[in-house]
């Protein structure tokens, strides 16, 4: 017996030792069990499944032709496009004033079921390539959600900014536009709002925040939000009240808000102040998920405070 | 030697297998014996053993639409078991367990001194021990199963030049480790 077969010998041996030569009486009944609970699992899942798919398939179809139409379910209007004349409405307060928007809720728990179905089909495919197919969707749908979730889809800027009536800025203050108002009378801000994000939205109309806030008429309040088209830029007199407005992403409108300047409003110097508008609480929907927004001014629109009135 | 031999499916109803569910668990139950004992030789540990060969079993009957060729179930099952052993082992090594060997009795191979004998014994087990999952696998079912060159390539998915080749290495490696000081 040369070398290497005394050595292979002894492997032999070796593994011959290792070998614990009989199965524990155990084993089979433990392996037919689960195997049975197994087939129970897989049975459930198969009649379940095509329930899955559907909702899934649903879910995703839902998703895409949001994304790809860009406006949900509803009347609307587009920036540009114009009525009749005969037909315009004037702009009265209320108009455009809309409800705080509440936690989006069902679009979360939506959401979650289209992802977790995603993950439990991924779970249980067989082929790779479901796998891979699975894990873009999902992250497709993060992708998409992260982008809904923030509140800075509306930028301020372009377009005309103004305000209706207008006076020089008093002295005493450095910056701002004003208001020439003495007492409570109405005024109009006329400001352009681009959509700043990758997705369609839709202008739903002022947030309830700014509009009406104040029980008493001492004090400037906003009453009203408007839209002008494209033939009637720059004229704030002439909006029109904004229902609900689509935005394809880059695409600009102009917006007007009525409000009434307050009984202390005053053009008379020097005054004892100025109350002051930075921004306008927006509401917005973008893929059925409404949210708010507080588009920032061009400039802070201003009206003196005479403290006295 | 008792160790893996080639199922004879013939006689075990496997033309049945992607058909009934009962047939296929059967089929399963009576690989369990020769699974058990390959992988408590390639893990060392009858209870590691035992988990891996129900893993593997659950495996198989999970992706039983997979075998496309009833025949070849015993190759099939062993794939997926020394696969089940692999990963095991390269858990292992992340967490090390002690290797407990089954007692047996003692039946030299080579005459000679007796303690010497007892010696080697101990040395050889242990360097195996030391090998990676690959040898370990490879010299398993080549010299404890006896299974040929071509069976292991098609239970290991790979040519059976790389059998010969890994064989090879995996003997060497096996010299090299009795050599390795550590067995001092």
């Amino acid at each position: 017996m040369n070398d290497d077969t005394a050595f292979e010998a002894e492997i032999r041996a070796m593994l011959g030792r290792r070998d614990p030569g009989s199965t524990p009486s155990h084993l089979g009944a433990a392996v037919v069990e689960r195997i049975g609970l197994e087939g129970r699992r897989s049975r459930l899942t198969a009649r379940t499944r095509p329930l899955v798919n559907t909702v899934a398939g649903l879910a995703a179809v839902v998703v895409v032709t949001v994304i790809v139409l860009g406006r949900p379910i509803g009347p609307g209007s587009s920036p540009g496009v114009s009525p009749a004349p005969s037909t315009v409405p004037a702009l009265v307060a209320g108009d455009g004033v809309v409800a705080a928007p509440g936690a989006p809720l069902l679009q979360l728990l939506l959401a979650a079921g289209v992802v977790i179905g995603i993950g439990v089909l991924a779970a249980r495919a067989s082929r790779r390539i479901v796998g891979y197919a699975a894990v873009t969707a999902i992250l497709g749908i993060v992708w998409v959600g992260s982008m809904i979730g923030t509140s800075d889809a509306l930028r301020g800027g372009g377009g005309g900014f103004g305000v209706d009536p207008f006076m020089e800025r008093p002295s005493s203050f450095s910056d701002g536009m004003f208001v020439r108002a003495d007492g409570d009378v109405e005024f109009r801000i006329l400001f352009g709002v681009v959509n700043d994000s990758r997705l369609p939205l839709d202008i739903v109309g002022l947030a309830p925040d700014q509009a009406n806030l104040q029980d008493t008429t001492d004090t400037p309040r906003l009453l009203a939000l408007g839209y002008l088209p494209d033939d009637d830029c720059c004229l704030p007199e002439r909006a029109r009240p904004l229902s609900r407005m689509s935005l394809q992403p880059g695409d600009l409108v102009q917006l007007v808000v009525l409000g009434r300047a307050g009984r202390c409003a005053t053009t008379r110097e020097p005054s004892t102040g100025a109350m002051l508008y930075e921004s306008i609480n927006l509401v917005y929907e973008q893929l059925t998920i409404l949210h708010t927004e507080a588009v920032r001014l061009t400039d802070a629109v201003s009206i003196q405070n005479s403290g006295v009135c | 030697m008792d160790g893996l031999r080639e199922a004879p499916a013939g006689v075990l109803g496997l033309g049945s297998v992607t058909g009934s569910e009962a047939s296929f668990e059967r089929l399963v139950v009576d690989h369990l014996d020769r699974g058990y004992r390959l992988a408590a030789v390639i893990l060392g540990d009858t209870g590691e053993a035992e988990e891996a060969v129900s893993d593997a079993a659950l495996l198989a009957w999970r992706s039983r639409n997979g075998l496309r060729d009833p025949a070849r179930f015993d190759a099939w099952f062993t794939r997926i078991l020394v696969n089940t052993c692999r990963d095991r082992l390269r858990t292992r090594r992340r967490r090390p367990i002690v290797e407990v060997l089954p007692s047996a009795p003692f039946e030299p191979t080579e005459p000679g001194d007796f303690r010497d004998l007892v010696h080697t014994r101990d040395e050889l087990g242990r360097a195996f021990g030391r090998l990676s999952a690959d040898d370990r696998i490879t010299l398993a079912l080549r010299f404890w199963a006896d299974l040929p060159i071509e069976s292991i390539a098609e239970r290991l998915d790979v040519p059976a030049g790389t059998v010969k080749s890994r064989l090879h290495n995996a003997v060497a490696r096996l010299r090299a480790q009795l050599d390795s000081p550590e067995n001092d």
